[in-house]
């Protein structure tokens, strides 16, 4: 579907550029001054979209795209700020290994200026290992799950088909997703800090769906 | 016989009426039942002003046709209210500007009451919020067309019931009342700016998308006040902070 979208995108060179997800790194500095390292981290991604900005979308031509399009940038709610119309898209599903590097497949990509992405979320991220605050360590397991996604993502760049970008990178900063959790809240004093500990869920969920969580680069 | 290009003039300089008005329907009016929380809670407000510091019909190179004259509405009193009638070119329409700002004083007052639960776990928190935000509504009416000597009424439709939306982007966001009423520190029954700004979204299970920078209770509910913008009653605007 995404291709008879793309078709009328007018006067565009596509390209088709290698994505693939860098590797996260294991040894944590956390935000509060303490460190941690990560033994396991997994993460189900879908799709993602690159977005031109949203206000070369207010010429006729973009606006009638806009409308077009089986896959327009949805108005958000409550907020209805759109985003710039679809120029990239990187279809499918992946359970990533955060802490490895992964081949993503290949980007479709027409030529224009980009300035964010929107990444579906399609399963479980899980974060598990220790942390050390103050000289304490502490243990931890947390899992969320989420179908959401994950907008303004920022991406800015000026495609050129005469010197198109290597590769597209995602990557994700679990130090920035563990922000708002105190990994030393275990309430129920099992040992492990889980999701089930209070507030736990809540606080890894909003640092998990945090934008600068998340960051996307084209490679020269 | 006129000439052609007579009758094109003619066409082109015939005229029709743009008039606009403001409501904040039932739910400022009146007020927001619980049915419509997702944590039973209800609001009533005794003023939801706001600052309507530009109104403008645009054509279709995005140029301003018609100008309002500022205005602030309260829209607790029964409305519709009007915000005034311009004479433009007839012809067929597709956006009308709106923005929402400081003037003389804040953009945004809101002030009432929020009631959560049952019996003897049932509070009444009042709150008093005044705004100092930004925004430009860049809306598109379905049907924007002037009449040559007729008239044609746009509404700004105000939504009172964001304000207590537990999600910046989210299409499923659900309206919640509990954490702003467990927001009042002093438990003096009124919920401050200040004890909103206290309170971090973090544990609630609030989501803020791709504005980070909203950490709080309050940056939440400031932001919230640039969506309550709509045209023709459910009829979405771009927004611009």
């Amino acid at each position: 579907m995404w291709l008879w979208m793309l078709a009328c995108v007018p006067d565009r060179d596509l390209l088709a550029l290698p994505a693939r997800f860098e590797a996260s790194p294991a040894a944590l500095t956390l935000e509060d001054g303490g460190t941690a390292t990560l033994e396991q981290a997994t993460w189900t991604i879908g799709s993602l979209r690159l977005e031109a900005p949203a206000s070369s979308t207010q010429d006729t031509g973009s606006a009638l795209l806009r409308h077009l399009s089986p896959i327009s940038v949805a108005h958000a709610h409550p907020g209805h700020e759109s985003a710039g119309g679809v120029l990239g898209e990187l279809l499918g599903e992946w359970e990533l290994d955060l802490l490895s590097d992964q081949d993503l497949g290949t980007l479709q990509l027409y030529e224009g200026e980009l300035a964010t992405g929107r990444l579906e979320l399609a399963g479980t991220l899980r974060l598990q290992g220790v942390a050390e605050l103050d000289g304490a360590l502490h243990p931890f397991d947390l899992a969320v799950e989420s179908d959401a996604e994950v907008t303004g993502l920022p991406l800015e760049a000026q495609v050129v088909s005469t010197d198109p970008p290597s590769a597209l990178v995602l990557s994700l900063d679990p130090a920035h997703a563990l922000s708002w959790v105190d990994l030393s809240a275990d309430s129920d004093d099992d040992g492990l800090l889980t999701a089930a500990d209070d507030g736990v869920e809540n606080s890894f969920s909003f640092g998990a769906l945090s934008t600068p969580t998340y960051s996307l680069t084209l490679e020269p | 016989m006129p000439s052609f290009s007579l009758i094109f003039s003619l066409i082109a300089c015939s005229t029709g009426t743009w008039t606009v008005d403001t409501w904040g329907e039932d739910y400022i009016e009146t007020g927001i039942p619980a049915a419509e929380f997702s944590d039973g809670c209800s609001v009533t407000f005794s003023s939801f002003e706001v600052e309507i510091t530009e109104g403008q019909l645009l054509d279709g190179n995005g140029d301003a046709v018609a100008d309002l004259e500022p205005a602030r509405v309260d829209l607790v009193p029964v409305g519709p209210h009007e915000l005034g009638s311009v004479e433009v070119p007839a012809g067929t329409y597709t956006t009308a500007r709106f923005v929402i700002a400081p003037d003389a004083s804040d953009s945004v007052h809101v002030a009432g009451d929020l009631s959560c639960g049952e019996g003897e776990e049932a509070e009444t928190v009042a709150f008093d919020w005044s705004f100092s935000t930004t925004t430009t509504y860049l809306c598109e009416p379905d049907a924007l067309t002037v009449p040559s000597a007729g008239e044609v009424t746009t509404e700004l439709t105000v939504h009172g019931d964001h304000l207590f939306y537990d999600a910046l982007e989210a299409d499923d966001a659900v309206l919640q009342g509990w954490p702003i009423v467990n927001a009042d520190a002093d438990a003096d029954g009124s919920v401050t700016l200040d004890e909103l700004e206290a309170v971090s979204l973090a544990p609630l299970g609030y989501s803020v998308g791709q504005y980070s920078e909203v950490e709080d209770l309050a940056a939440f509910v400031r932001h919230l006040t640039q969506t309550v913008g709509h045209v023709d009653g459910e009829g979405h605007c771009g927004v611009e902070f």
